[in-house]
């Protein structure tokens, strides 16, 4: 794999789901550092390279987001709606991971420009197939448009 | 807003033709028909009572008549005597009578020769003795009319020293009569002067006489015998009626005359009867004139009060249009036109307080409309908290599920080797039991959706939906062994994409899902057309359901099993249920305890399709 620096970036305030998430990429063997936020504002700040995550270093600019919709501060959907409002962000992956299968949220997110929108699966290995099915869709099949940090 | 009720304002009543009229025709037509009846009876009872009077006034206008007539003309009678009166003291003809003697007879025929009224009134003078015998004969006249003279129509005279008039006789055109004079000589009768006249009146003098009685009158003079009559000028038919015997007037047709009202009197002192004849049509005819004048009275009476009428009933039935246009408004949701109707009358009454209610709905109305959008605001709002309520129940409960979930596999995988096997089994059931716990949320989610979710239907392809459905469904038909037959082609419904796929999901999953593990499981699905909709079978060859429980499966958590037979929510068919309601159609279930369930469902048909 190319684990080099093709980060993903996590957006997800239950640190279950994180810890589970994490889990799923490992026994998936999907070597891609993981980067995780804890609310909206953070993810915006994080893409930004703004205030803590300044440092492109340890905070490198990732090729996938995977964003929850229900966060604290800023919702998902308005954290969606400012990437595809930053011109450099725009082309950014963005997959949907969230518990709602509300058709408004499935719409709102598709007409905000998410990429992808998956629910999470209550089961582990369901968890597991989707993370892999995620890894050989969006990091290897999938060609990457330029994106740039603002 | 509702639908404006019309009611059937110019439909005739099948019922009646008239209860359906207009007003502006009714009351014309009723006081037409009162002052027609009206009219019709007074003229009636009018004309009645006039005639009456009038045949009343001419009775007794002929009785006096007849009367005065008989009178006078016993006078004339008298008159015609007292030319005779001569004889009485004749000598000569007193002599002949004692002794007819040859030399007295010159004197005596000279003598009968002078008697009497101008000659040519006089047919003959006779002479007739004590024994009734012509003794001496003068006549006037050459013709041989004296021949018949008949001496039965002499009037002998009743008593002594008096003449009397003896009755008519017709010879040929003429009418003749006897006129006796009685000769006697100390109260013995000597004999009689008999002289035959001929009647002599003449046209002027009758028609003198009838103008003077007036109304057309007929005037007739006949024997007492009833057998001779005259007009007074020549022979006239008797009367269809012995008018002799009649006491006081009487009625009868008189040829040529018509109806008439007669009168007759016998003539004192003569054989002779007075008729007199009113014509029924000349007395009547002033009432005749009555009558018409008093019809085109009421003509005009009747004309007058039906434009009237017509007119009132215009005035009436207006204000009423404007009414009932009004309220037809009002029922069509226009409140701003309001009646108008300038009087002080009932009917301007019943428009004001048309107009204050016309306000009061009107306000009444918007105050409604202004609860209805409050109230729907609100509801909206509630929905939108349910909404809410659902999607944090989908996002944040299963969160701790997963967690639960999650970890409890992370330690079965990665520390399963230091446990032992019942810790090993503890944890396998938290995992089970998050699980299930998940099922239960996801369908209890769906359930809500179904309820609450816009469903707006379009013509589906049921063939497509089952076939995705069988597709979504092959892994766990596969694990089953499961033989699914579907009747091509299934026909296209009016429904929801999405919740028709979950209706199927559901039933198809239910039909596999009871039957028992040592049977194959035989699936069907077909479709059936009738009334216009389209009833879709899902059967099965499972356990079936005895027919007491059959209603109470389609209810949220109603489960006839436990768990460990056929594990599931016990939501899954009344999400059906439900979803196949919010589409317009019915569920229902047909099934033997022991040998498989049919389920169906009910769908309406696009027009058009044909099955």
């Amino acid at each position: 794999m190319n684990a080099g620096g093709q980060v993903i970036l996590i957006v997800e305030d239950d640190p279950n789901d994180v810890l589970l998430i994490q889990r799923a990429f490992d026994k998936a063997r999907i070597l891609n550092p993981l980067q995780t936020v804890g609310n909206g504002d953070d993810a915006v700040a994080y893409l930004a390279g703004e205030g803590s995550f300044a440092d492109r270093q340890r905070h490198p600019f990732p090729v996938l987001v995977l964003l929850d919709l229900k966060l604290p501060r800023r919702s998902g959907l308005e954290v969606l709606e400012w990437i595809r409002g930053q011109v450099g962000l725009k082309r950014l992956p963005v997959v949907v991971l969230t518990s709602s299968k509300e058709t408004t949220d499935v719409n709102q997110a598709y007409d905000l420009g998410a990429n992808s929108y998956l629910v999470k699966p209550v089961g582990f290995d369901s968890l597991l197939e989707l993370v892999k099915s995620l890894e050989v869709y969006w990091l290897i099949l999938n060609q990457k448009p330029d994106v740039s940090a603002a | 807003m509702a639908e404006p009720v019309r009611e059937a304002a110019g439909a005739p009543n099948p019922r009646s033709s008239f209860s359906g009229l207009s007003i502006e025709y009714k009351l014309p037509l009723s006081i037409f028909a009162l002052i027609l009846t009206v009219s019709v009876a007074y003229t009636w009872a009018s004309y009645r009572s006039v005639k009456f009077s009038a045949l009343t006034a001419a009775r007794a206008r002929l009785g006096s008549i007849t009367d005065q007539l008989g009178t006078m003309l016993q006078g004339s009678a008298k008159q015609l005597l007292d030319s005779l009166h001569a004889s009485k003291s004749n000598d000569a003809v007193r002599r002949y009578l004692t002794t007819p003697t040859a030399a007295a007879k010159p004197a005596a025929l000279a003598a009968l020769a002078g008697l009497g009224p101008p000659l040519s009134q006089i047919l003959s003078t006779e002479l007739w003795n004590a024994q009734r015998e012509r003794v001496l004969g003068v006549s006037r006249d050459s013709s041989p009319r004296v021949a018949l003279l008949n001496s039965e129509n002499v009037h002998w005279a009743p008593g002594p020293d008096s003449g009397a008039v003896g009755r008519l006789q017709a010879i040929g055109d003429s009418l003749v009569y006897p006129v006796t004079e009685q000769l006697t000589e100390n109260g013995r009768v000597l004999g009689w002067v008999v002289q035959w006249r001929r009647t002599s009146t003449s046209p002027q003098g009758r028609d003198q006489a009838l103008q003077l009685i007036g109304s057309n009158a007929g005037l007739y003079v006949g024997n007492d015998q009833g057998d001779v009559w005259t007009d007074l000028l020549r022979v006239a038919p008797k009367p269809p009626v012995d008018v002799r015997q009649a006491q006081g007037v009487v009625e009868y047709d008189r040829p040529g005359a018509g109806k008439v009202l007669a009168r007759a009197r016998p003539i004192v002192g003569t054989a002779w009867v007075v008729l007199v004849e009113f014509p029924v049509a000349t007395i009547l005819a002033p009432v005749r004139l009555f009558l018409r004048r008093l019809g085109l009275l009421m003509a005009v009476l009747v004309v007058v009060g039906l434009g009237l009428a017509w007119i009132v009933g215009r005035r009436i039935a207006n204000p009423l249009r404007q009414l009932t246009a009004a309220t037809a408004a009002i029922a069509a949701g226009d409140y701003s036109t309001p009646v108008s109707v300038n009087r002080r009358d009932e009917l301007g009454s019943l428009a004001d307080s048309f107009n204050t209610m016309l306000g009061h709905v009107r306000d009444s109305q918007h105050a409604l409309e202004e609860q209805v959008r409050h109230r729907t605001a609100e509801l909206e709002e509630r929905n939108e908290e349910l909404e809410g309520f659902g999607y944090s129940i989908s996002h944040d409960l299963r969160a701790p599920l997963r967690a639960m979930q999650g970890f409890s596999q992370a330690l079965l995988e990665d520390a399963g080797d230091r446990l032992d096997p019942l810790s090993r089994e503890y944890a396998e059931r938290i995992v089970a039991g998050a699980q299930r716990m998940d099922l239960l949320i996801q369908d209890l989610l769906s359930y809500s959706r179904v309820s609450r979710a816009e469903l707006r239907l379009v013509p589906v392809p049921l063939g497509l939906i089952a076939e995705t459905v069988l597709r979504e469904l092959a892994e766990s038909l596969r694990a089953r062994e499961a033989v699914v037959r579907v009747d091509d082609p299934l026909p296209v419904v009016l429904g929801h994409p999405a919740t028709l796929s979950q209706v199927l999901t559901n039933l198809l999953g239910n039909a596999l899902k009871f039957v028992p593990p040592d049977r194959t499981p035989a699936l069907r699905v077909r479709a059936e057309n009738g009334n216009g909709r389209i009833r879709v079978w899902v059967e099965d060859n499972g356990i079936g359901i005895a027919a007491e429980h059959q209603d109470r499966i389609f209810r949220v958590f109603e489960r006839l099993h436990s768990g460990d037979d056929y594990p599931g929510t016990g939501i899954g068919l009344a999400i059906v249920r439900k979803a196949v309601e919010r589409m317009g159609g019915q569920v229902g279930v047909e099934s033997t305890l022991g040998q498989g369930s049919r389920f169906w469902v009910e769908l309406q048909r696009v027009e058009g399709e044909s099955a």
